[in-house]
This record gives structure tokens, C-alpha cells and sequence, in this order.
């Protein structure tokens, strides 16, 4: 039988070098399906998923398969990412979090393993009902404890815009855990003075869980872009009922900003993003940064590995908050630019491709996707009744800097 | 209209190749030997030469580098499996003849050679015997019944080898093919079964060309396995076309045949001469064994040549597949729900055909098109078990006359076609 994406979990995710030689691919535990990503030079070249029944692959089997997940990067191998200095550019690392004391110690620990170690490290506390997440900093010297009291995600990425002191703010969540490259492969894009954005490819960390599988897998919520890409401002520019994809320039997860560039552009627009719309705040600044000349870096060496969430309930008032998150960011970005294009977006191709989706689930019997294509076009509708509020008075936030405002590219 | 076809080395291409009076080239693709990809180029009015470099895109370029790759890993350790290969024919004596050619420099002399079979049968021409008499390394066998799955199922029964590679008589060989064919089952030792490309061998006539313009029997130049189950596959493994094609396919003789070998009521000959392989890769993967597509395991296969006979051709893989789809369904009542599904693709993807080819976007002729529409309801009206009585007359004909079940005996002839 053909396996939807629930029916995968428990699933391990295996990591195998392209270059390396590989005994049996095996399941070790009740695995009911195996994640293989593929790797050369510190990045993910190919993944590919297998059920429980297509497994074990014998050793020389597994190396040709191996071969044809990394097909395309075997054919013609991306370059060498320049290991040029970043020019002495300094970063700040911003996690943002909010009563998740594991995770966030999780986090944390990996970032002290960071080679180079960044600059410095700012935990944002975003309207805290307890004090364990300034527990768990104190846990780690250095380590600075910002308090934010507004909720909302992006009111904390923007505290922590205003007290870095880096050329750099790195952003992750606290439900990540960074690569120990992580820092120093992030800075070095910015050695182009154009670059105003970098971001990464977010792996999963862990699939053993129903709602992780869904996450990962029904619904794509992080793309797997593999190759190197540049964004500019020619991706804004498509016809004119195309809304530019500027989601597929990253991921808030795993993401760096050049600080001169939020004094260019704003800050977060506080009316987005987890907390408020539900997600697209990081998009929609990509989208202000690109609008304004600016270029996004998207490298798929720069890796962080993503904790999903566990539970079904959460999962599924996530996929509703980020579809009605991504529809109010569309009502955003045609307040700036008034192309027509984000509205057929948000009124046409995206509740068109929910229910198309949806119905052909229900054809097929797939009560996972369907369920999934549900809430998505929920969010989708909630989306436009959301964005009524961005009729109120609204005044955006700035990042006003010191002396070394001259840096604006 | 008449096409050339060219093997190409893609790291050795010629600035321009003529036309040479054909109207178009098809261009088997090659890295170091290996067969990284296959294009239908049609002459553009008034061009003497193509320039082939136009053609090596992506996928050629990373199925190339896939199988450098390949070559570059050790043979796996351990025995391959013996090989037999069984050849089913009636009457084809010439082509029989033109592929033992083919098989002969790798099977006549080398040292550890498969055995090869002859399965005739029925043949009322006694030239098949001749051609294969005088070769001493080719075993012939005279299956009295007249179907393709009894003289498969005598082949399982008569060959020695733990692996038997069928082969149409209608084929040659690629000069790799059983190399990699020992490779194949080397690197799966849980297969079930292999199967392999499928390539032009001349493309002479309009029906050999149309036919490959809608992908012939290729089915991609990169190795799949496929297993029992397969993620976010929707008609998975119940569209059974696209693991390979009876014309060139290896079987774990043990497996098949405690399977209980291919079903005699598929692959008749007429009226129902079609759906035996897809019915055994279906059977294989259900049993849980895995099945490889090499493409690497080549045969090159005389298309039809007359347009007519194309027409039919395209009723028959009608008529085959709803077979298969009408017999799995009745033997496990729990696929249905499933073959339904394929079957409303199948019918969907069949409409789309027609309003492709009424903007003249799909080349095959809308007769054609109808022919296998057509082929699909009749075999879903009960043409598998009509089969199924005619199997059942023609056993106990030659059981009534047994002990003489020579060709012509009057239950087999009976049944011919």
C-alpha cells in the first residue's frame, strides 16, 4: 500500500556521507520508515524517504541508491563555498523564547559548542508566566537574559534587534539545535556588501512522533532547497498575478540579518508572526529587504536541526496559524508595493489549491493530508478577517543606530 | 518515414551529425559504454545535420554521473545467482535465430555461461527446431500448450539456474545486458525480481516511431528499487506498468514458482495476449521481495511495423492491463478500493490523451488512443474470465489427449490464434 506521511512515524532519520562506505541499511527500533539525507561537503546533497517494507538494503544496493539521491550534485558538484574572512563582522546570536526551559537549554548548548563562538548570545524572554527560562540562562555563563514583555515573536526578535551589538543578528528557535559551524558559516556571505539576509536549510531532528512525520512530510513546512541561491530583486518581478515565493528564501529558524539593513527597512512588523498572525514576519522582511535592492543569501551548508512538535492539537492550530499568518503577510505586502498580485494570492490560488488538495485527499482515502488541507484552508479563510486589523493605526518599528549607520550598503 | 538511430558517446560528439536522408535521429546516449539516455530528434525542414551536444541535458548528465559512481564501487562480495534464460516463441524461428546470435559470444563459449532456453511453443514451422538445434549451448523445449504463460511456466519448470531472464523473441541484446544483469542481482540479493531498458532496435516505419515518441517501453536511465510499499506513492504498486516490460525481465525462479508462476490466463495470444508481466511484478512485490529497474540490463526491441498492427498492439495493453486490474481485484477484495483509483486515473489520463491529441499536442493518432480505451472496458467486461474457460478447455483437451501432447495436437490447435 502506498504510505501517507502519519503512517511513517515512527520514523528514523538516517545521515549518510556520500563518500563514505555504508554497511546494510537496517531499522533499529519500530521504525516505520527511514529519513535518508545524503551528505558532501557539510551539506545535505539528497534525501529520500523509505518505508519499513522496503528495508533492509543490502550494503551495495544501498551505495548505488545513495548515488542516485545524490544524483544531481554528482553531476555537477556546486563550488566550493568561498572561505573568505567575514571582514571582522561580529554576530549576535537572538533565540527567542517563551516557557520552554528544555528546549531552550537544548539550544543553548549546542550554540557553546558554536566554532567560532559568536560575539554574544541573547536570550529573549518573551512574556514569561515563570521564571525557569532565566533559570536556564543562568545555567550558562555569558549567556545574556533580555525580558520582553509584549507577546509576541516578533516584538522579541525586534528587543533583541535593539540591544545586539553585532554587525550581524543571527536569529534560531529555541527548538533548534544549531550545527558547531553554524556562526562562522553564517557571516561569511556578508562579506558581499549587498548581502542584507542569509539563511539555511532546517533538518529535522527527531521524526518519531505522528504530528513530526505530518510536519515534515504532509505539509513541507521548511523546503529542502539544496543548492546555493541568491535572491534580488529580479524575484520580485513576475507577471502580474504572480505574488513573489519570498517564503522559500529560508526560515526564521535559521536565519542572519545584517543590523545596518533593519535600520534601512524596520524592524519585524509586529502584527505578523507567531503570537500575532501566526507566522510570515520573516518573509515579509525578506520582502521589504529585496523591495529595497538588497540581496537574501540562502546557502544550504549553514544547517540547524529542528525539534517538530509532538502533539497532533498543536500541530494542527500551527498549520492553521501559518497559513493565516502567510495570507496576512500577502494583505502586508500589498499595503507596500499595491500589485495586485498578493490578493489573487490570498483570495484565488491559495484557497483554490487547499480545497483542490483536499478534495483529491479525500479521493484517495488519505485522511491525514485531508485533515492537513482542512486547516490549512481554515487559515486561509481566517486570513483576510485577521487583516481587518491591519486597518488600526499602526506605527512601524525602527532601529535607529549609532554612529555606525554609515555602513549601509 | 524513416528514422536513423546512433549510439553516441556524450564525452566523444561528433560537431554534426547528418541526417543522411532519414528524417530524424534518434540518439542512444552513452558514458563509457553505459546508457545514460535516449532522444527523438525530428529533422527540421531543410537541416542536413544536427549538432548533439543540444542534448545532453541534466538528467542525461546525472544518470551519467550516477553510473560512474556504480562503476567505481567494488563488485559486490558473495556468488551471483545462476542464470537461466528462457526465450518463448511460435514460429519465429528467424528472429529466435537473430537474437541466439546476439546471446551467442556470451553464452556459447565463456566458462559459468547461463544455460539458454527455447520454449516452443506450438510452432507449426519446424525452422525453430532447426535454428536451435544446431547450436549446442541452447536447450530446446516444446511446450504443446499454446500461451505465453505456459511456456513461461515450462521454462521455470525446466530451467536449473535460481534465476530465469525471460526474453522476447522479438529482442537483441545490449552488449552489457548480462553483465549487468549478474550486477543487478549481485547488488539486490532480495530481489524478486530485475528488470531493464527496453531501446528501439531500428525505427524504420511511422508505427516504430510513433510509438517511441510516447516513451516506448523506457522507462528512465537511473536503477529503482521498488519494495512492497512505497511513501506518498498514490497508485502504488497497483499501476504495475511501471516497473518494466515482460520483453526483458528476470525472475527468482524459486519465489515465481512457489508463487504459483505466471497466470495462464493472461498472455494468450489472441483475444487476450497481454497483463502476464504486469500480474507476476505485482505478485512479486506483494510477496514482499524486492524489484529492481536497471536500466543498465538493455535490450533493443523490434517495434511493429505497420500501423495496423500498432493499433492492435494498443488494444491488447488496453485489454491486458484491465485484465490484470479485474483479476487482482477479484483475488483480494481489499485491493479494490485502490484498483478503483487507478482505474479512474487511468480512464482520466486516457480523456486528457484525446484533448491533447485534438490540439495536436500528443502524437498518437486518436484511433490508436480509442483502441486502448476500448481494449481497457472489454477487459474489464469480463474478458479475464472468459479466459479463464478457454485456459480450461484447452487443458483438458490435451489432457483428454494425453500422452501425445505434440504441437498440432487438436486441443492446442484448436486454441491458436
Amino acid at each position: 500500500m502506498t504510505l501517507g506521511a502519519a503512517q511513517l512515524a515512527p520514523c528514523g532519520i538516517r545521515h549518510l556521507l556520500l563518500d563514505a562506505s555504508h554497511p546494510t541499511l537496517e531499522a533499529t527500533g519500530p521504525e516505520n520508515g527511514l529519513y535518508l539525507i545524503v551528505w558532501a561537503d557539510g551539506r545535505p546533497v539528497g534525501h529520500r524517504v523509505l518505508v519499513r517494507s522496503e528495508l533492509p538494503v543490502p550494503a551495495p544496493a544501498l551505495a548505488v541508491m545513495i548515488a542516485d539521491i545524490a544524483g544531481a550534485h554528482l553531476a555537477t558538484p556546486a563550488p566550493q563555498a568561498s572561505r573568505r574572512g567575514s571582514q571582522g563582522l561580529s554576530v549576535s546570536v537572538v533565540v527567542c523564547t517563551r516557557e520552554r526551559p528544555e528546549d531552550l537549554r537544548r539550544c543553548l548548548a549546542s550554540l557553546a559548542l558554536c566554532e567560532p563562538q559568536p560575539a554574544e548570545i541573547i536570550v529573549v524572554d518573551n512574556a514569561p508566566s515563570t521564571d525557569s527560562t532565566a533559570a536556564v540562562v543562568r545555567e550558562f555563563p555569558g549567556v545574556r537574559y533580555l525580558l520582553e514583555p509584549e507577546p509576541g515573536l516578533s516584538y522579541a526578535r525586534n528587543a533583541g534587534a535593539r540591544v545586539a551589538s553585532g554587525d550581524v543578528v543571527a536569529y534560531t528557535d529555541d527548538d533548534v539545535e544549531v550545527r558547531p559551524d553554524w556562526v562562522g558559516s553564517l557571516v561569511l556571505p556578508f562579506a558581499d556588501p549587498s548581502v542584507a539576509c542569509v539563511t539555511g536549510i532546517v533538518v529535522p531532528a527527531d521524526l518519531s512522533s505522528e504530528a513530526a512525520c505530518l510536519f515534515e512530510f504532509g505539509i513541507g513546512a521548511f523546503g529542502r532547497e539544496l543548492a546555493v541561491r541568491r535572491f534580488g530583486t529580479s524575484f520580485l518581478r513576475r507577471r502580474w498575478w504572480q505574488s513573489p515565493d519570498v517564503w522559500q528564501i529560508g526560515a526564521g529558524a535559521n536565519m542572519a540579518i545584517r543590523r545596518s539593513a533593519f535600520a534601512l527597512v524596520g524592524l519585524f512588523d509586529t502584527r505578523l508572526g507567531a503570537g500575532a498572525s501566526g507566522c510570515s514576519e520573516d518573509s515579509e522582511l525578506w520582502f521589504r529587504l529585496l523591495r529595497a535592492g538588497l540581496v537574501c543569501h540562502y546557502d544550504p551548508g549553514t544547517v540547524v536541526f529542528h525539534h517538530h512538535r509532538n502533539d497532533h492539537g498543536s500541530l494542527y492550530r500551527q498549520i492553521r496559524d501559518y497559513t493565516r499568518g502567510h495570507v496576512v503577510a500577502l494583505f502586508v505586502q500589498f499595503g507596500q508595493d499595491r500589485q495586485l498580485c498578493h490578493l489573487v494570492r490570498a483570495f484565488a490560488i491559495m484557497p483554490w489549491y487547499y480545497l483542490k488538495g483536499g478534495l483529491r485527499a479525500f479521493r484517495h482515502g488519505d485522511r491525514d493530508t485531508f485533515t492537513v488541507m482542512v486547516q490549512q484552508l481554515k487559515g486561509c479563510l481566517a486570513g483576510p478577517i485577521y487583516a481587518l486589523r491591519l486597518l488600526r493605526p499602526y506605527s512601524k518599528p525602527h532601529l535607529v543606530l549609532g554612529n555606525d549607520i554609515g555602513k549601509v550598503p | 518515414m524513416a528514422f536513423g538511430l546512433r549510439n553516441l558517446e556524450i564525452d566523444d560528439l561528433p560537431d554534426r551529425l547528418p541526417f543522411a536522408g532519414a528524417d530524424g535521429m534518434g540518439l542512444v546516449l552513452r558514458d563509457r559504454g553505459r546508457l545514460v539516455g535516449f532522444e527523438l530528434v525530428d529533422r527540421p525542414r531543410g537541416a542536413e545535420w544536427l549538432d548533439p551536444s543540444a542534448y545532453i541535458g541534466d538528467e542525461v548528465r546525472e544518470a551519467a554521473a550516477v553510473e560512474r559512481r556504480r562503476a567505481a564501487a567494488p563488485l559486490p562480495p558473495g556468488p551471483a545467482p545462476s542464470i537461466s534464460i528462457a526465450i518463448c516463441s511460435k514460429d519465429r524461428y528467424d528472429w529466435v535465430d537473430r537474437l541466439l546470435r546476439s546471446l551467442e559470444p556470451f553464452c556459447a563459449m565463456e566458462p559459468g555461461a547461463p544455460e539458454v532456453l527455447v520454449i516452443d511453443n506450438a510452432s507449426t514451422d519446424p525452422r525453430l527446431r532447426d535454428v536451435c538445434m544446431t547450436r549446442a549451448w541452447v536447450r530446446y523445449v516444446q511446450e504443446p500448450l499454446v500461451g505465453l504463460d505456459f511456456a513461461r511456466n515450462r521454462a521455470l519448470r525446466e530451467a536449473t539456474g535460481e534465476v530465469v531472464a525471460f526474453l522476447d523473441d522479438d529482442v537483441v541484446i545490449d552488449r552489457d545486458w548480462l553483465w549487468a544483469l549478474r550486477r543487478a542481482w549481485a547488488e539486490n540479493p532480495d530481489a524478486g525480481c530485475v528488470t531493464g531498458l527496453v531501446l528501439p532496435m531500428v525505427l524504420d516505419t511511422e508505427a516504430q516511431i510513433l510509438f517511441e515518441r510516447r516513451g516506448g517501453f523506457r522507462r528512465g536511465f537511473r536503477p529503482i528499487r521498488y519494495g512492497p510499499d512505497r511513501f506518498g506513492d498514490v497508485h502504488y504498486p497497483f499501476g504495475a506498468g511501471r516497473f518494466g516490460a515482460g520483453a526483458n525481465m528476470s525472475l527468482r525462479r524459486g519465489l515465481v514458482l512457489g508463487l504459483g508462476g505466471f497466470d495462464e490466463a493472461l498472455d494468450t495470444g489472441r483475444p487476450l495476449p497481454g497483463g502476464g508481466d504486469l500480474d507476476i511484478f505485482f505478485r512479486v512485490l506483494r510477496s514482499g521481495a524486492m524489484l529492481v529497474y536497471d536500466p543498465q540490463v538493455a535490450v533493443h526491441h523490434e517495434h511493429r511495423r505497420e500501423l495496423a498492427v500498432l493499433k492492435r498492439q494498443y488494444y491488447t495493453w488496453g485489454l491486458g492491463h484491465a485484465a490484470f486490474i479485474a483479476k487482482s481485484m477479484n483475488v483480494d477484495p481489499t485491493t479494490r478500493r485502490r484498483f478503483h483509483g487507478l482505474l479512474l486515473w487511468w480512464f482520466n489520463y486516457q480523456l486528457r490523451r484525446m484533448r491533447g491529441r485534438l490540439r495536436r499536442k500528443d502524437p498518437t493518432p486518436m484511433p490508436m488512443i480509442l483502441a486502448e480505451v476500448w481494449g481497457g472496458l472489454v477487459g474489464l467486461c469480463g474478458e479475464y474470465g472468459r479466459s479463464r474457460l478457454r485456459i480450461a478447455a484447452i487443458k483438458a483437451a490435451a489432457a483428454k489427449g494425453s500422452g501425445n501432447l505434440r504441437p498440432g495436437s487438436d486441443g492446442a490447435s484448436g486454441a491458436a490464434p
